[in-house]
């Protein structure tokens, strides 16, 4: 018991200190990453970078802006905050109107700001958003509302192997609706279970788009509630097109009933058109399971920009048709920290992460850089072993040669 | 003996264990009575919404009441033994060690059992009139990390109460802190544990080994 009682306590010791001693570190050193802020200019056709730069007086940051070279992607003109807003005139259109230095009109499209608000519009998508437990209850709006005014659902869908219909009010099964939506999937041809079906279920927005749906056989669908009645389309997919995730749009312009990503990685938009036609962001390659998306929409080009861990990449698209224009990748700079750490810590464990909601222990960061360091701690654990007069001495040895600092400190302090 | 050793354990803890339970109950009125609010105010659409798209439980206010339960637990059942040596006369009793020890957790985790059952199932008996299963189901596992949390600490108390020296009291403390931090390191999210549910026995495995142990170190005469 006692031998289980110290190899417990040890064991227990090197998982909590794997955990809290990196955390500490890293809590004890921020590292600042500020992304720079990048717009696509509809005035030069070029995307202009402003990077944050400390000054080094009372911790003021200074933006130093250039744009970006299409052929060749790297910096070329640097600007003054000034010459920035002038050509980034949607982004900064407030401040150039009130100079009264907005212009009447850009390459024939008139830039009032009722026609800027029109025209944009912004999407985003975090993998914690995606990467969490969700539960298959789906809450279904009125698309049509008598009243014009959108209201909160009062039925939701539940999928287990089929659809039911709950009334939320009273948490039954509403027969005669569950009747009505099961005959609409089966005729559709909807394979349960489903796989994904999201929508945005919220009243502060414009008009309803209802759910977007992919089922078993990776077949998509468009669903919404009409008059209390279902209206469900399967929007038809070329076969090399597998869909992952989808998402809902209820933009001003109601151009697109939302995106759908693609096991490859390919992005679409789907069209509000009686084809629901998939248009293909060009270029785009997006995880949203790891990595975070936003697409401004203006009126000259889509801005997608796509980041993870490592870099960000900005894209810019043509509005009318999602081809490639232009992009820049911004790469981040080698955290230092991180350095030094895989120099001290032979792995670390974490139990959340910024990707998900989830928690569990999870090894990362392992180094053979630490190796040295954990050569030395041997040295001076089998220096006090001899000193002591303890036993063990080989297991306490090899378990800090593999743990390192992490079975170094509990070894040394509980003393048999 | 069996039961004489029962009746001891029932006599340091009953008072905890009444005053918990009461507590309990209270909260988990009160937790009912929050979500009635909601209802009443905005609909219980806007109570279902709130679970399936903010995350919210509705029960978060009992988030840290089974930590408490458990320590509070710990604390009444072993203190005594701690104070003028008592663990010494209870070790001397003609009973095996690692069966009196295991007892007396055992006496303990039944009791939070039961206060945490109550508790639980007021919550899922009120729930399961206003929302799916699939959902009560979610409300159980968010809660699941909380009342683990609540052993946890009743056995890290105990593990700390039985140790013989100061220092190792420290450790053991410092340990259960750090295991316990884990249990709350997500509160924000649903059924964030899911993944780790399979980790949980192993939680109360560590601190009856601790606690074990400890009984022996101290019959070694390893104390201050």
């Amino acid at each position: 018991m006692k031998q289980l009682y110290y190899i417990t306590l040890t064991l227990l010791a090197i998982v909590l200190l794997s955990w809290l001693l990196p955390w500490l570190v890293s809590l004890c050193f921020p590292q600042n990453n500020s992304d720079p802020f990048v717009g696509y200019s509809p005035v030069n056709d070029r995307f202009i970078v402003s990077i944050p730069t400390p000054t080094g007086v009372n911790n003021d940051i200074e933006f130093v802006i250039h744009d970006v070279d299409p052929s060749t992607g790297e910096f070329d003109n640097r600007y003054t905050t000034e010459q920035r807003d002038s050509l980034l005139p949607e982004i900064f259109a407030n401040v150039l109107s009130s100079q009264g230095n907005m212009p009447d009109s850009i390459k024939g499209v008139e830039m009032s700001m009722m026609n800027i608000r029109r025209n944009r519009w912004m999407f985003s998508s975090l993998p914690r958003n995606i990467n969490r437990d969700i539960p298959e209850i789906y809450p279904l709006m009125e698309s049509m509302p008598a009243r014009f005014d959108l209201e909160n659902p009062k039925v939701a869908l539940y999928m287990p192997g089929h659809v039911e219909v709950i009334d939320m009010e009273s948490n039954c099964i509403d027969s005669a609706k569950t009747k009505r939506f099961g005959k609409m999937f089966a005729d559709r041809g909807f394979k349960f279970p489903a796989r994904e079906a999201v929508a945005n279920v919220t009243t502060r927005k414009a008009y309803d788009n209802g759910y977007l749906l992919i089922d078993a056989n990776n077949d998509l669908y468009h669903l919404k509630m009409q008059v209390n009645r279902p209206s469900m389309s399967r929007i038809d997919r070329q076969a090399d097109i597998t869909p992952r995730h989808v998402f809902v749009l209820e933009n001003g312009d109601r151009a697109h009933y939302g995106i759908v990503t693609t096991e490859e990685g390919r992005t679409f938009a789907i069209a509000r058109d009686d084809n629901y036609s998939l248009i293909e962001l060009d270029s785009i390659k997006f995880d949203p399971e790891k990595q975070r998306m936003s697409i401004l929409k203006g009126l000259f080009v889509w801005t997608v920009k796509v980041s993870d861990d490592e870099k960000i990449v900005w894209t810019a698209l043509n509005n009318d048709d999602c081809s490639y224009i232009t992009s820049y990748t911004y790469v981040y700079p080698a955290n230092k920290l991180d350095g030094i750490t895989s120099w001290i810590f032979p792995f670390s464990i974490h139990f959340t992460t910024s990707t998900d909601m989830f928690v569990y222990p999870r090894l990362s960061h392992y180094s053979w850089h630490s190796i040295f360091i954990n050569t030395i701690l041997c040295l001076i654990l089998f220096i006090l072993i001899k000193k002591r007069n303890q036993k063990c001495l080989l297991p306490k040895i090899l378990v800090t040669l593999c743990f390192g600092i992490f079975a170094f400190i509990p070894l040394v302090l509980i003393k048999r | 003996m069996y039961r004489a050793l029962l009746y001891k354990e029932w006599l340091k803890t009953r008072r905890v264990f009444y005053a918990a339970i009461i507590i309990s109950v209270i909260m988990a009125v009160y937790a009912i009575l929050n979500m009635n609010s909601v209802i009443e105010t905005f609909g219980v659409g806007s109570l279902w919404l709130n679970m399936i798209q903010k995350d919210v439980s509705m029960v978060s206010i009992l988030t840290y009441l089974p930590l408490i339960t458990g320590l509070a637990m710990g604390i009444a059942q072993m203190t005594p033994e701690m104070s003028h040596k008592r663990l010494k006369l209870t070790l001397h009793l003609p009973y095996p060690t690692n069966k009196l020890v295991l007892l007396m957790l055992a006496t303990g985790l039944l009791q939070l059992l039961v206060i945490f059952a109550v508790q639980l199932l007021i919550i899922v008996i009120y729930d399961a009139q206003i929302i799916p299963a699939h959902l009560v189901s979610r409300v159980v596992l968010t809660t699941l990390p909380w009342y683990v949390a609540g052993f946890c600490a009743y056995m890290f108390a105990a593990a700390v109460c039985l140790e013989g020296t100061w220092f190792m009291r420290i450790i053991i403390s410092l340990l259960g802190c750090g295991v316990l931090l884990i249990l709350f390191k997500r509160d924000d999210a649903m059924a964030a544990y899911n993944s780790m549910l399979i980790l949980f026995p192993v939680l109360f495995i560590i601190p009856t080994i601790l606690s074990l142990g400890s009984i022996y170190r101290f019959k070694e005469g390893l104390q201050d």
